[in-house]
């Protein structure tokens, strides 16, 4: 392929040619024709020596690095190439790199003079900043002549899915407060008092106790005696995403979904090291989209992680109403419902839904996204004030829709761009210590 | 790309060009001082030569008084004289650097850089021509109206020549001086065989790409690093130059040209328009696919030789990065050794 500067070689030399035509002047057709022979002997040369350039010229082969990488991690690889051509050339090659990877050491490109039986090899790491699907690869090598007159690329099949999962951040929190372990893990011999549904023993009624704890076969007219239970030691979890316009909120790879995926996933990562609780998962837009049952086991909890890491938006509309009933319909035991959500929509409804799916014995809980602390302030902010006067139309419709849902009764936490990982947190500390989260 | 230093373009191009001036300035004269002033104002270009950025710049001054004579003599019907016709002696006077400073300043864009060239040899040639034709000393008056003579005898000599076949004395035919033939080779010389050395910027890593701006890293604490690999990149190896093979095309369109000019002079441009075209042809064929020349496939528009649809997707599918939540089972990465364990422990 001729490049932009060949094609202006070419003319120019031609439009030379035109030139000494009109003078008649032997010296400047010489001149003309010496600079026309020039560029054509080296482009017909390049072209002849690299006609049948292509893949069959080339051994690509990439590092089989890790297909699963969690974001902000860094992945070294390195790509192999040795060409079996004839011609030597110069040579530029590349790795395609999606633009949500950032190359951090070395390069992913090498300028070169590469020769029959030769093998260059790229060496560089990369950090994924957002989760999703990708493909690194293919690997194109470029040859150029030596004036860039002239190009040929070939695409070489390297390519390599990776899957970015959002990051495990749990496991560099520390140590994690007694409740976050099992018994087993924590060295705790003895039960905890909690609200499970396992027996533990009476002892007398005193009066924070709820009435329908009391043992009345046990009781007499003078001692009221209640009974007790255990903490609950399996408990199910399951995280409600909106896929929703409402979670695009926010810059790319820290929206108000990115901020919730990070969040649950946090979620996901200490059910798993708990390893006793189940999780689920469920996305909803326009209706329920996808839906895992709770579950355990390191396939389910990948499964789990591999939804997250690929949920996008969807169109549909977001309604909490709807997702309560779909969600008691499919939820078989008593779940802690984390519903992450812009809480766009008609909340009308929400009364009889949220009593509906207590009375399975279900707990919803609401993370809302603070859409207006999702983009930093802009420069001119003080000046111009446009951005004040969007935020306060959006202050003012997340406080009306909280006011509606805690309401209800519905614990709802909210969020911005600084991330849900405390509140969820707090949640489910609350969750193993008490039963419950406010 | 591969460039020939300005300076060394600046070395070579400026004497056959400096040449002209003086034979114009040594036998044309005295010039006035508005045509001292407008050669001056017209050779700003030079100036480029150490800062190219200021080439437009510079090439503006010199257009508005070529448009000024020309406007003036195209109004009048007739040779510009007085101010005007001393700015357009000016204009002749300045032109041959006018057009050295524009070849060495764009040296990094060849064609236009060799284009200008070509037009300012022509340019030289014509003054030459024009000088000649006065006979002997001359005020500088006499400059403008015997250029313009020329230029018309040039153009009714090349159409009687394409015309009737005839080949009568075009008057830039016969400018043959040695010295401005050897000052000419020194030009082109300047201009393409620096282009020969080995680029001294094959060691230098490529300029990355342009990449989509992105959020600032959510972490505070060094990232995990996976899959740790000994392996260190080949160093980069400077690439020889371009090789003699265009040196020799260039002598072999020499030689085909004065062999052809001195056993049969009127099929010269025959040959050469030949020769032109069969290169082009010859280039064009090169270009097309090797299977689509034998009839084993069409030619596809937009797909290069060596460079199939696969490439292509694949990186059009890289540069716009996330797959997204569609991806079918089968692109889904399957289980296997080193890869992200949520149930491990750090």
């Amino acid at each position: 392929m001729i490049t932009r500067r060949g094609w202006e070689a070419v003319a120019g030399t031609l439009a030379a040619l035109l030139i000494a035509l009109y003078s008649l002047n032997l010296v400047l057709e010489l001149v003309a024709v010496a600079a026309f022979s020039f560029v054509l002997a080296e482009m017909i040369a390049f072209e002849s020596a690299h006609r049948g350039m292509g893949p069959s010229r080339f051994t690509a082969r990439r590092d089989p690095g890790p297909r699963r990488v969690p974001a902000d991690g860094e992945v070294p690889t390195t790509v192999d190439i040795a060409y079996r051509g004839r011609a030597p050339f110069r040579a530029e090659v590349y790795d395609v790199l999606p633009d949500a990877f950032d190359p951090t050491h070395g390069s992913s490109r090498a300028l070169t003079w590469l020769v029959p039986g030769a093998t260059l090899t790229l060496a560089y790491s990369y950090r994924p900043r957002v989760r999703g699907a990708y493909v690194v690869g293919p690997t194109m090598v470029v040859a150029r002549d030596a004036f860039g007159f002239c190009v040929r690329t070939t695409a070489l099949r390297t390519d390599r899915a990776v899957t970015v999962v959002p990051p495990s951040i749990a496991g560099r929190l520390g140590r994690l407060g007694v409740a976050l372990f099992t018994r087993f893990q924590a060295g705790l011999s003895v039960r905890r008092r909690g609200f499970g549904t396992e027996f533990r023993g009476l002892r007398p009624y005193q009066p924070s106790d709820d009435i329908r704890h009391v043992a009345w076969k046990r009781s007499t007219l003078r001692q009221l005696v209640v009974r007790e239970f255990d903490q609950e030691s399996r408990q199910d979890f399951v995280v409600a995403l909106d896929l929703s316009g409402g979670m695009r909120a926010g810059l790319w790879g820290r929206s108000a979904l990115d901020t919730s995926v990070e969040a649950a996933a946090l979620l996901t990562n200490l059910i798993a090291r708990g390893g006793e609780d189940r999780m689920g998962f469920l996305s909803y837009a326009g209706g329920v989209f996808q839906f895992l049952g709770p579950g355990r086991g390191p396939g389910h909890f990948r499964r789990v992680v591999d939804n997250l890491a690929l949920a996008d938006h969807r169109p549909g509309a977001f309604s909490l109403p709807d997702l309560l009933l779909q969600a008691s319909r499919r939820l078989r035991g008593p779940t802690h419902l984390f519903v992450f959500t812009a809480l766009d929509g008609n909340l009308a409804g929400l009364r009889a839904a949220s009593a509906n799916l207590r009375a399975h014995g279900h707990h919803p809980y609401l993370f809302v996204a603070n859409r207006g602390g999702f983009y930093p302030a802009p420069e001119e902010a003080p000046r111009t004030q446009a951005m004040e006067w969007a935020l306060e139309s959006e202050r003012g419709r997340l406080r009306s829709a909280l006011a509606v849902t805690r309401g209800e009764g519905l614990p709802s936490f909210t969020f911005d761009r600084r991330g849900a990982g405390d509140r969820v947190l707090y949640a489910y500390t609350q969750i193993r210590a008490w039963g419950w989260a406010r | 790309m591969t460039g020939t230093p300005r300076w060394v373009a600046a070395v070579a191009v400026l004497p056959v060009f400096l040449y002209g001036v003086a034979t114009t300035v040594l036998r044309v004269g005295p010039f006035p001082p508005l045509a001292l002033l407008a050669a001056v104002v017209v050779a700003l270009p030079l100036l480029a030569v150490v800062r190219p950025r200021f080439l437009l710049a510079t090439v503006v001054p010199s257009a508005l008084i070529a448009a000024a004579v020309s406007a003036s003599a195209w109004l009048t019907q007739s040779v510009p004289t007085g101010a005007v016709g001393a700015l357009g002696e000016g204009l002749l006077l300045g032109l041959p650097l006018w057009f050295a400073g524009v070849a060495a300043a764009a040296v990094d864009r060849f064609g236009l850089s060799f284009l200008v060239l070509e037009g300012g040899l022509l340019g030289v040639v014509m003054t030459r021509a024009a000088v000649d034709s006065l006979g002997g000393p001359a005020p500088a008056s006499a400059l403008l109206p015997a250029w313009y003579r020329t230029d018309g005898a040039q153009v009714h000599a090349l159409a009687l020549t394409l015309g009737h076949g005839l080949l009568p004395n075009p008057p830039l035919e016969g400018v043959l001086d040695p010295v401005f033939i050897g000052l000419a080779l020194l030009a082109v010389a300047g201009l393409l065989l620096p282009m020969l050395r080995s680029p001294e910027r094959d060691l230098a890593l490529p300029r990355p790409e342009r990449r989509r701006p992105i959020v600032p890293a959510s972490r505070t604490l060094p990232p995990p690093v996976l899959a740790v690999r000994e392996g260190a990149p080949t160093p980069a190896v400077a690439s020889p130059g371009a090789g003699v093979v265009p040196v020799l095309g260039a002598a072999a369109g020499l030689a085909v040209v004065i062999a052809v000019a001195e056993v049969a002079p009127s099929f010269v441009y025959l040959v050469v328009g030949v020769g032109v075209a069969t290169a082009l042809i010859a280039l064009g064929l090169l270009q097309r696919p090797r299977g689509a020349r034998n009839g084993r496939g069409p030619i596809r528009k937009g797909v290069s030789a060596g460079r199939g649809r696969v490439g292509e997707a694949a990186e059009a599918r890289g540069r716009s990065g996330r797959m997204g939540p569609g991806t079918p089972p089968a692109e889904r990465p399957a289980a296997g050794v080193g890869q992200y364990d949520p149930t491990a422990r750090p």
